[in-house]
């Protein structure tokens, strides 16, 4: 009997393996319902083409189109946090304190200063696993692509 | 009337001490893994000092048992069996951190609503969620620790070792707390972000019950309660059955029992026999643990001491 309810639990996980991770606040579900990402970018950074091919490969995967708004990095980790956003591009410090507050994503880009190495990272509220792993891998890909453009 | 360690115990000692250090082992390299990896998160912190108490009651059992057979000195008259009590108690206590200390994680993080994120990785050149590999992971680590718990259980049981049988339940907490990570993983995947601290919470309770029973044992046994059975604080059966054997044969006195470490001391407030009783002859119980009854004195009863 249990050896019965562990091979189906098995096959129960093996099928489930592609469906999970799910978002427990369902931003992804929602982004796709309604078509649209919420995206929210540090000020002083929006006219930046990274941000903007970013965004676009992101929209394009959840099959969506992106709304931008701008503002403080500090007022946009809140609207995050409070879900009124889905997603944050800004410069941050590699030693950012938001670490806790926010789930960053594989750096887009990093250049250097007087004052450290400053990356520019995109970041999705904590725990919305589905969506993070979306946003993760349009990162990791960008990355790529860039990288590969330039050998 | 009191007697070295017997020789019929000897060979499970010996399987005792295999046991530990195996453990030992184990957890060593599962500290210094953790050591590595646990960096500023303090979920993985916390995990990394459970790790570090659950080596406590195989190093104290390997102390303990270093220092039972030596025999009485000067300065320790009544020899050293009792160190496997007070290692018992240091066992029990750290049963118990391990316990109290995963349910006030776990309840932190319900209560700050902590939801977290476990993002993919990248293995060889496929996108995958970490979550499969800490379940993989998790599922590896519960093996050694289970396997460990159940060959230690029945030794524990015929030494009488109330220190194995508490390092037994801290495998048991080791291999429950995996499962249920294993569960909070998996319920993590599917969107629900309480599932891996209300699992912990509630392995924790369980964890915590076992630790405070063992700490009751335990300062019973040091504030020289009659000897408990191994797995709760009721009166042990082979030690009821020798309370009323020795009862029988002493009409009218009063009998004490009490435990050191794994051996039973009674006491017979009654005038010493002409003729002293073998001790093995005394025992009620079956003849493969004569040893427990490890001394028998006679004390006057009140009235006739000077």
């Amino acid at each position: 009997m249990i050896a019965r309810l562990l091979i189906a639990s098995l096959f129960l996980l093996a099928a489930a393996c592609d469906s999970l991770p799910r978002d427990p606040e369902g931003t992804l579900d929602r982004i796709r319902a309604e078509k649209i990402v919420r995206a929210g970018i540090v000020a002083g950074r929006d006219g930046n083409d990274l941000e903007r091919a970013y965004l676009a490969a992101v929209a394009r995967r959840a099959g969506a189109r992106a709304i931008v708004q701008s503002g403080t990095a500090e007022s946009l980790i809140g609207k995050l946090e409070a879900g009124e956003i889905d997603l944050l591009i800004g410069e941050f410090s590699p030693t950012t304190p938001w670490v806790t507050r926010v789930s960053f994503m594989p750096p887009l880009a990093e250049r250097m200063t007087p004052y450290g190495n400053i990356l520019l990272l995109a970041a999705a509220r904590n725990g919305e696993n589905e969506w993070i792993g979306l946003l993760h891998r349009e990162a990791e890909a960008l990355t790529e692509a860039r990288l590969g453009s330039r050998q | 009337m009191t007697r070295p360690i017997p020789p019929e115990i000897e060979p499970d000692l010996r399987r005792a001490i295999r046991l530990e250090w195996w453990t030992l082992a184990w957890l060593a390299s599962i500290v210094a893994v953790m050591g590595l990896t646990a960096g500023s998160s303090q979920a993985m912190r916390t995990a990394w000092i459970e790790d570090m108490l659950s080596m406590v009651p195989a190093i104290v059992f390997l102390i303990a048992l270093h220092f039972e057979h030596r025999p009485p000195t000067r300065r320790f008259p009544f020899g050293f069996k009792r160190v496997n009590s007070l290692a018992f108690l240091i066992s029990a206590v750290a049963l118990s951190a391990v316990g109290a200390s995963l349910l006030i994680e776990s309840t932190m993080t319900l209560l700050s609503k902590d939801h977290a994120t476990i993002p993919p990785v990248t293995l060889f050149g496929n996108s995958l969620w970490s979550g499969w590999l800490m379940v993989a992971a998790l599922v590896y680590s519960v093996v050694p620790p289970f396997i460990l718990g159940r060959l230690k259980l029945p030794v524990a049981r015929r030494l009488q070792d109330k220190v194995l049988h508490t390092d037994a339940m801290m495998q048991k907490a080791d291999w429950m707390t995996g499962l249920a990570g294993v569960a909070g993983v998996i319920g993590l995947g599917f969107g629900y972000w309480w599932a891996d601290a209300l699992a912990a919470a509630l392995i924790s309770v369980s964890i915590l019950q076992d630790g405070l029973n063992a700490l009751r044992v335990a300062t019973a046994e040091l504030v020289d309660g009659a000897p408990r059975k191994l797995e709760n604080a009721d009166i042990a059966d082979d030690a009821a059955l020798l309370r009323n054997a020795l009862a029988v044969r002493f009409p009218g006195a009063d009998v004490r029992l009490r435990e050191m470490g794994r051996f039973i001391h009674a006491e017979v407030r009654a005038e010493a026999p002409a003729t002293l009783p073998d001790l093995e002859t005394l025992w009620p119980g079956p003849p493969e643990r004569r040893w427990r009854l490890a001394q028998l004195s006679f004390v006057p009863p009140p009235g006739e001491e000077s």
